[in-house]
């Protein structure tokens, strides 16, 4: 298990858009177009990204090891749920696209990326005379 | 609105070529899907005809403005990625098949340069040719004009000067293969090989230092001594870039000595195809994907190199030629015998 050492030391603090990607994938396995609704409706609508952004950012959390891709078809004869959006696709089209999950790794550092904004938040709390939530 | 959906869509398409290849190879097509089914969730969403339609054009204009930030960090982190990839944790391999990943070193030698680069990998020998050329028609026999004797210093001061940059824009690069045919050229100057080289009227024996002030250029221009590493790391993960910059440092010699003393009707007509040949061994180099069709690219063009020669010497500087082809014939396997030892050694460690 070579991931159990990896260090996340490096990887945090993350971008608000990689949050936001890795936020959106922590429940359940999900393709490029869910992500992309699943980040605007977890930002209120703030943070919505361009293909570009969402897929370069997917690259980089693929090779960093945080994210990792499921081919959609081995999910559906695995007879797992794969969230598809609105249902608007092209025939057909499913059988190219691609499913991303987190891994252990990436939620680890998503834990500790939380860890970290939770002690900025105590920290600012006290500075400004109000306790944490 | 079908129609608005098929242009955007189109014309995405063409965005998308802007991006590094492998990315492209890699998220392209699944860009797209996402991009498409985007545009058509505008269907079904509320408000008139003409706010869809504003809508569709105004998601198409979010991705060309998001365009330049995504195709520079994906430029970016494919260089970071090349470089060793010593951003990452340890036990990571690359999203990037085409990449030196820590685990993707057979695809990284085996992944064949594009036709862009290996144009540009041409490119010295073809300006070295173009250079002799100018030379060589104002030696002629019985033609010789002082007056052009400045374009042909000219000449050579440029291929030099080109090589240099090359070199220099190479190292910035992180060294790609294109970039040691560049290397090569610039040894074969500064080595002052039998004294035949730009050097006699270029800096005299001192002209290795413009080279070394380029790749010290270079160096803080990339503000870090990684491509140094690169130089040295491409070399271990591919032997036949050794070879590709002995064939730059010494291969266009065989011009030099096929013409020196030696001049008949066909001579520049000649030069013409030793340029050609040289240009197409160095492109069929780039362009070949295993270690095997690269070294016999080379080899092949010194073959029909020394058969042109054979063609149109005379018997006496036979013996010469031959001398040449099995040294620098063999000076260029040296390469491929330590990629045999390397791939052996990796062999048996892997049993």
């Amino acid at each position: 298990m070579a991931k159990q050492t990896l260090s996340i030391t490096g990887l945090v603090p993350l971008r608000e858009p990689t949050l936001y990607i890795l936020l959106s994938l922590a429940q359940e396995k999900k393709h490029g177009y869910a992500i992309l609704r699943e980040v605007k409706a977890l930002s209120s609508g703030r943070v919505s990204l361009s293909t570009g952004t969402l897929y370069g950012a997917l690259g980089r959390l693929l090779t960093q090891g945080l994210v990792e891709r499921v081919a959609e078809e081995a999910l559906k004869a695995a007879g797992e749920d794969v969230q598809v959006g609105d249902g608007v696709e092209e025939p057909g089209s499913s059988r190219q696209r691609k499913s991303y999950q987190l891994t252990q790794f990436g939620l680890r550092v998503l834990e500790g990326e939380i860890a970290r904004m939770q002690a900025l938040l105590s920290t600012a709390r006290r500075q400004i005379g109000r306790e944490p939530l | 609105m079908n129609r608005l959906e098929r242009v955007l869509t189109g014309l995405y398409v063409y965005l998308l070529r802007l991006f590094p290849r492998p990315f492209r190879s890699e998220f392209a097509a699944e860009m797209q899907q996402v991009f498409t089914q985007t545009v058509r969730s505008f269907r079904t969403a509320p408000g008139s005809l003409w706010k869809r339609k504003i809508g569709m054009i105004h998601l198409f204009l979010r991705e060309v403005i998001d365009l330049p930030a995504a195709v520079w960090n994906a430029l970016r982190f494919r260089s970071a990625q090349a470089a060793g990839g010593s951003d990452l944790p340890d036990g990571v391999g690359s999203a990037y098949p085409e990449t030196p990943g820590r685990q993707g070193d057979r695809r990284w030698t085996g992944e064949p340069s594009t036709w862009g680069e290996a144009l540009l990998g041409a490119v010295p020998f073809i300006l070295y040719g173009l250079a002799y050329f100018v030379v060589a028609f104002n030696e002629r026999p019985g033609f010789h004009n002082p007056a052009l004797e400045v374009y042909t210093r000219y000449a050579s001061q440029a291929v030099y000067i080109v090589s240099v940059v090359g070199l220099a824009a190479g190292c910035v690069k992180g060294f790609p293969r294109w970039s040691y045919a560049y290397l090569g050229m610039v040894l074969y100057a500064a080595l002052n090989i039998f004294n035949m080289n730009f050097s006699v009227i270029f800096l005299g024996r001192r002209v290795w230092i413009l080279a070394a002030a380029a790749v010290l250029v270079a160096l803080l221009v990339a503000r870090s001594l990684r491509p140094v590493k690169q130089l040295f790391l491409g070399i271990w993960q591919d032997w036949s870039r050794v070879a590709l910059a002995c064939y730059a440092a010494l291969v266009p010699i065989f011009t030099v000595i096929f013409l020196d003393g030696n001049w008949g009707t066909f001579e520049l007509a000649g030069l013409v195809f030793d340029t050609l040949l040289l240009a197409a061994g160095a492109i069929v180099f780039l362009r070949s994907r295993t270690l095997w069709q690269r070294v016999a690219a080379l080899q092949a063009a010194m073959f029909f190199l020394a058969c042109k020669g054979m063609l149109l010497s005379s018997w006496n500087i036979w013996v010469t030629l031959f001398d040449c082809v099995s040294f620098w014939g063999g000076l260029m396997l040296i390469p491929l015998l330590f990629a045999l030892l390397r791939r052996g050694v990796g062999f048996l460690l892997s049993r």
